[in-house]
Order: structure tokens, then C-alpha cells, then sequence
């Protein structure tokens, strides 16, 4: 990272970039039920390449699903909430945890 | 007591609030719905996928096991202050196999005195980390969990729990829900 990217990047997002912290299993390595859940975010999704967020729950495909359906349910629709609302939401408490992603 | 966001209680759940809550007691052998899973019932589609998710990564076995799941519970709900998930999570850990002085110290957020193993230490450090300040955590903090044994798909697992008591709560504490004193009682109710 150049020295004047760091001058513009809090400490916790260089923290962050220095690189995964625990393992995830990437695109490419994944196989079994993590592949098969991978690929029904990509046929859901229409991308190709999965969030880093979501490989983080790589290692129980199980629960990566249900977590892809309740965020389907609750953040990513329109509900009692505006999806606008929900966002702003989501970005003040992203903001508030400090969480750059 | 009333709760500080309304909830639907059991007898005047109708329609799909009142299917969710069916659906929470079929799985759960149980009658009356816990204050919790109630804060869902602005959404029962909602509720219905809490129940579902909570089964699959709280209350069953996986790369943790549920005795473990249930003393990161019990110590999320310790450090973030939630009365209501301590007492019911605490209780679960006693049901789990856990000592007595484990119960008592973890509830009075105590890991001293907890009897725990080196690679549990490690583990609830861990957790006081993340609940705390997730983002400050380093490479070498999660080293120390391999070091102590964990295996990669065990921390994994464990920052889930951890996140997903992060969760329930808040949820638990923004409603107000008084907590149901299972170890005042000595059993979880009907």
C-alpha cells in the first residue's frame, strides 16, 4: 500500500487489508455442499463471483444458506421498512461497527 | 411487566404470528414462546427462519460442540449485558454437562474462576474480542486459537455464535424482555 493511501485509511481498514484473518473457502476451492450453496447465490444473484462476506460461512453451507434466505427476507425486500431506510440503517451501523466491507 | 417495544403474546397471536409460534412449539416440544423469538412477530416470515437457523448453528452439534456453543453464549450474553440470554443460555450450559463454579463464574463474567481448560481460555478471550471490538482483532489473535487447538472450521463456527448473540441480544435488550429465570427455577418453562 502506497504511504499516501495509508495517510487516507484509518488504522482499522489497513488492519483489514493486510489481508484474511481466517481462512475462507474461496470460489474456486469450494466443492461438496459449499460449492452447491455458492452456486445458488450465483444463479439467484446472476454474478459470478461470490461476496467476501458470504464465503465467510463457507464452512457450514447449511447455515450460509439460511443466511442468504433471512437476509433475502428481512434486509434485501421491502417490509414495514423501505429497502432506502434499511440501508440507511445498515450503513450508520456499519459505520458505528467500524466495518469497512 | 410490559416490554419497551410491543410484542404479541401467545393467547393473542392470530393468523401467521400465531403459525409461527406453532411452528417454534412443534420444534420445540414446548408451549410458551420465548420473549425472544415474540420480538419477531412483526415478521413470523422472519421468526420462522430464526427458529430454523438457530437449530442448525446454536442448538445442535457441529465443528463446536453444544457445550461449547452454549459458554460463548453465555459470555456474549455476559459482555453485552443482556439478563435475559444469560439466564436462559447459562441454564442451557448447565443442561450441557458444565460445573456449577463454571455456571456461576461465566454468569458473573469471572473467566478465572471458571475452571476452564487453556484451549477454552483462549477461546472465551476470543470472544470477549469480538463482541467487543471485531475489527480490532489481529492475525496473531486468531493464531492463538490454532495454537490452543482450534481447528479453522471451529473458529469459524465460533465467530457465527458470536455474531449470533450479537444479534438476539440486542433484540433481547431493545424489547425489554424479562428474562424467564430458568436457573431461579431450576428448569426451562412449560
Amino acid at each position: 500500500m502506497s504511504e499516501e493511501k495509508k495517510l487516507l485509511m484509518p488504522d482499522y481498514i489497513q488492519e483489514v487489508s493486510r489481508g484474511l484473518k481466517i481462512k475462507q473457502i474461496q470460489d474456486a476451492d469450494a466443492t461438496g455442499d459449499t460449492a452447491a450453496a455458492y452456486d445458488q447465490w450465483r444463479n439467484a444473484s446472476g454474478r459470478t463471483k461470490m461476496p467476501g462476506i458470504l464465503k465467510c460461512f463457507g464452512q457450514r453451507p447449511d447455515f450460509l444458506r439460511q443466511v442468504m434466505q433471512f437476509s433475502n427476507t428481512v434486509h434485501f425486500s421491502e417490509g414495514h421498512l423501505s429497502r432506502r431506510y434499511k440501508e440507511m440503517i445498515a450503513s450508520y451501523v456499519s459505520f458505528l461497527n467500524r466495518c469497512p466491507y | 411487566m410490559p416490554t419497551k417495544i410491543k410484542i404479541v403474546e401467545d393467547a393473542q397471536a392470530t393468523g401467521d404470528i400465531a403459525e409461527a409460534y406453532d411452528y417454534w412449539r412443534a420444534s420445540s416440544g414446548r408451549k410458551q414462546v420465548p420473549g425472544v423469538l415474540k420480538s419477531l412477530s412483526a415478521r413470523p416470515d422472519f421468526l420462522k427462519q430464526a427458529v430454523d437457523f438457530s437449530n442448525t448453528i446454536q442448538f445442535s452439534d457441529g465443528h463446536l460442540s453444544r457445550r461449547h456453543k452454549e459458554m460463548i453464549g453465555s459470555y456474549a450474553s455476559y459482555l453485552n449485558n443482556c439478563a435475559y440470554c444469560l439466564d436462559s443460555h447459562a441454564f442451557f450450559l448447565k443442561q450441557q454437562g458444565a460445573s456449577n463454579q463454571t455456571v456461576a463464574a461465566l454468569m458473573e463474567g469471572n473467566l478465572d474462576k471458571a475452571g476452564l481448560t487453556p484451549a477454552e481460555r483462549a477461546l472465551l478471550d476470543y470472544v470477549g474480542l469480538i463482541t467487543q471490538a471485531a475489527y480490532r482483532s489481529s492475525l496473531e489473535d486468531v493464531q492463538k486459537l490454532r495454537d490452543a487447538g482450534w481447528r479453522e472450521e471451529q473458529i469459524a463456527e465460533a465467530v457465527y455464535i458470536i455474531a449470533l448473540f450479537a444479534m438476539f441480544n440486542r433484540i433481547a435488550n431493545a424489547f425489554g424482555i424479562p428474562p424467564q429465570n430458568y436457573m431461579g427455577l431450576g428448569k426451562l418453562t412449560s
